[in-house]
């Protein structure tokens, strides 16, 4: 152990020791340890230790029934629960982890339960399966959140229109060259706090968009993609939350406000998110993100690549295969591209997260 | 490996990349593989059509032409939208399609980089139409943006390319997305769709619908 990580779990342990007992043997945030709300105040859900092998890229997919947890936390499980903070702890080496509301069933199935799947194959690869699932929690690897939203903002959950509502929560660990998983083990832990109905002023939408189709080549190596999402607002919201994620060519990640007209890029001023770290990516939030965007408006978001040459464990040949395999690319267009899909060491993601209030909708731009 | 790591985070800003933008030039294109030449006269202004492709063939889009809406990998609907373009240099452009309804003047839109090939006309062009990511992916649905449904009815395609040089032309057609008669198109590219309601397909309502498309 290094004085720097010495130094750096003693930090962690000092400002999480308030939310979390304990800290593991080396920079681990234990999920395990992570305290439920206390009853009639949210509650927890825990995906529990789970194998993640060297050279294994390991995404699976959890189900949970909200009256299910709302009973679990002493709460009314025939009311909507009221989602005012949430708090995240995952062991290192995660990617990603997404929580949805379960929306219309394709190839993922709550009453079929937990899917583990590993290296893209697999229906919880498969982004079409949740291509109408509204967007509710996510994170990154850093492994840690613990966001309170504005006071009397909240996120419905089991609303009057869906009063049975399933949850997803998604789960990507990285066992390979571009990112490793110590121990060889992830775990996930999500406690969901709740808020008192006298007390909530408004709702919060969430905002999923993704590009598709993207192509990082040897031939076009510097190349950016955008794309735009419109609240479909006709009063002005505010955002409180972003994130962006892509793999290792990512070099830049901006969000902007956008007027939902215009079809350049916005000017610097309306820039609101940035990220310079695939690996790393910040999540914004309130109360240091707040912006405000104009009615009808929305957000516009740029992911920029720098193509680098394939790890050897995958190789161009990797790459190719896969754009063969996946894109049905015809010989004479492979160009050692890396293209979109979920497995970080040889594909590409572009995805924007964004949460704002008061909702109007949830909102994906595929 | 955050060692290596940064030493391919050193290499990119020593490579001096441009800032990132959909319709901002990138300077990065100049040192990339791409040796395709400048198709047309240099001295002449950008010469553009627009095409659409749903995947199995391209054709060029003439106003009040139907715009078809199509499956994408991730969901949802899009329309892949390229150009046939002349006095231009093909490598690294910046392409960018809008799909705008008028009566608000909401757009959706999708921007990229993509290397122009050349054609057996005699223009670089996007394409083939297998390969989607060589054209703007303009995310059409779920339509919670328009004022109208998106099929059966004329919104403008606004299509621009800006080359590595830095010149750049616009083209704006008047379009009708289509689905084609695809049910789950006809659902949720409905005016006031919401995500996540039902698109339980009913054969009947489907025949009927799909006439309005």
């Amino acid at each position: 152990m290094t004085p720097h990580s010495a130094r750096s779990i003693a930090a962690f342990c000092l400002v999480a020791g308030s939310l979390w007992v304990g800290c593991s043997h080396h920079n681990d945030p234990v999920a395990e340890n992570l305290v439920p709300p206390a009853p009639g105040q949210g509650f927890q859900m825990k995906t529990g230790d789970f194998s993640v092998p060297a050279g294994v890229e390991e995404q699976d997919c959890y189900f949970f029934r909200v009256s299910d947890l709302a009973r679990a936390g002493g709460l009314d499980p025939s009311k909507p629960v009221n989602l005012h903070r949430v708090q995240v702890v995952q062991r290192s080496g995660t990617h990603h982890m997404n929580i949805f509301r379960v929306r219309t069933i394709k190839g993922l199935d709550p009453a079929a339960g937990i899917v583990k799947n590993q290296n893209g194959t697999g229906e919880c690869f498969k982004s079409p399966n949740w291509a109408d699932w509204p967007l509710v929690a996510n994170t990154q690897q850093g492994g840690t959140v613990d966001w309170t939203f504005p006071d009397g903002v909240v996120n419905k959950l089991n609303p009057p229109d869906h009063p049975d509502e399933w949850l997803m929560l998604q789960t990507h660990y990285v066992n390979a060259t571009t990112q490793a998983t110590p121990d060889a083990v992830g775990a996930v832990t999500v406690n969901f706090y709740t808020l008192p109905d006298e007390k909530v002023t408004a709702e919060i939408g969430t905002v999923f968009a993704t590009k598709q189709s993207i192509r990082i080549c040897e031939k076009n190596p510097t190349p950016t993609f955008s794309g735009t999402c419109q609240f479909n607002s006709p009063n002005p919201v505010t955002i409180i939350g972003a994130n962006g994620h892509f793999h290792s060519r990512g070099r830049e990640f901006d969000m902007f406000a956008w007027d939902g007209k215009a079809t350049s890029t916005p000017p610097e001023s309306q820039r609101f998110y940035q990220s310079l770290r695939w690996d790393d990516p910040p999540m914004a939030h309130s109360p240091d993100l707040s912006v405000q965007v104009p009615a009808h408006g929305g957000v516009w978001y740029t992911c920029a690549y720098q193509w680098l040459p394939p790890t050897p464990a995958v190789g161009c040949a990797g790459v190719n295969a896969y754009d063969q395999t996946k894109y049905m690319t015809p010989s004479d267009q492979l160009d050692c591209c890396y293209t979109f899909g979920g497995v970080v060491e040889q594909s590409e993601h572009c995805n924007a997260f964004v949460y704002y209030y008061p909702k109007q909708d949830n909102v994906n731009c595929n | 490996m955050r060692f290596a790591l940064g030493l391919a985070v050193a290499a990119i800003v020593a490579i001096g990349c441009s800032p990132s933008g959909g319709d901002r030039p990138d300077a990065g294109g100049e040192a990339s593989g791409c040796t395709t030449v400048f198709v047309g006269d240099p001295n002449a202004d950008i010469a553009l059509d627009v095409t659409a492709t749903d995947e199995s063939a391209e054709n060029v889009l003439r106003e009040g032409d139907p715009l078809p809406l199509v499956f994408p990998p991730q969901g949802g609907r899009v329309a892949f939208v390229g150009v046939r373009a002349k006095n231009i240099d093909p490598c690294n452009v910046q392409l960018s399609g809008a799909l705008r309804d008028e009566s608000t003047m909401q757009v959706r839109l999708d921007a990229r980089t993509v290397n122009l090939a050349p054609q057996s006309d005699g223009t670089a062009g996007t394409g083939p139409p297998s390969q989607i990511s060589t054209y703007s992916n303009i995310p059409a649905c779920p339509n919670q943006w328009a004022s109208k449904d998106l099929f059966g009815q004329a919104f403008a395609l606004e299509v621009s390319v800006t080359d590595r040089r830095g010149r750049k032309a616009t083209k704006t057609l008047h379009v009708v997305p289509t689905c084609n008669g695809d049910a789950e198109c006809l659902c949720i590219c409905r005016h006031g769709y919401k995500l996540g309601d039902s698109c339980a397909i009913d054969a009947g309502a489907d025949a009927a619908d799909a006439g309005a498309d």
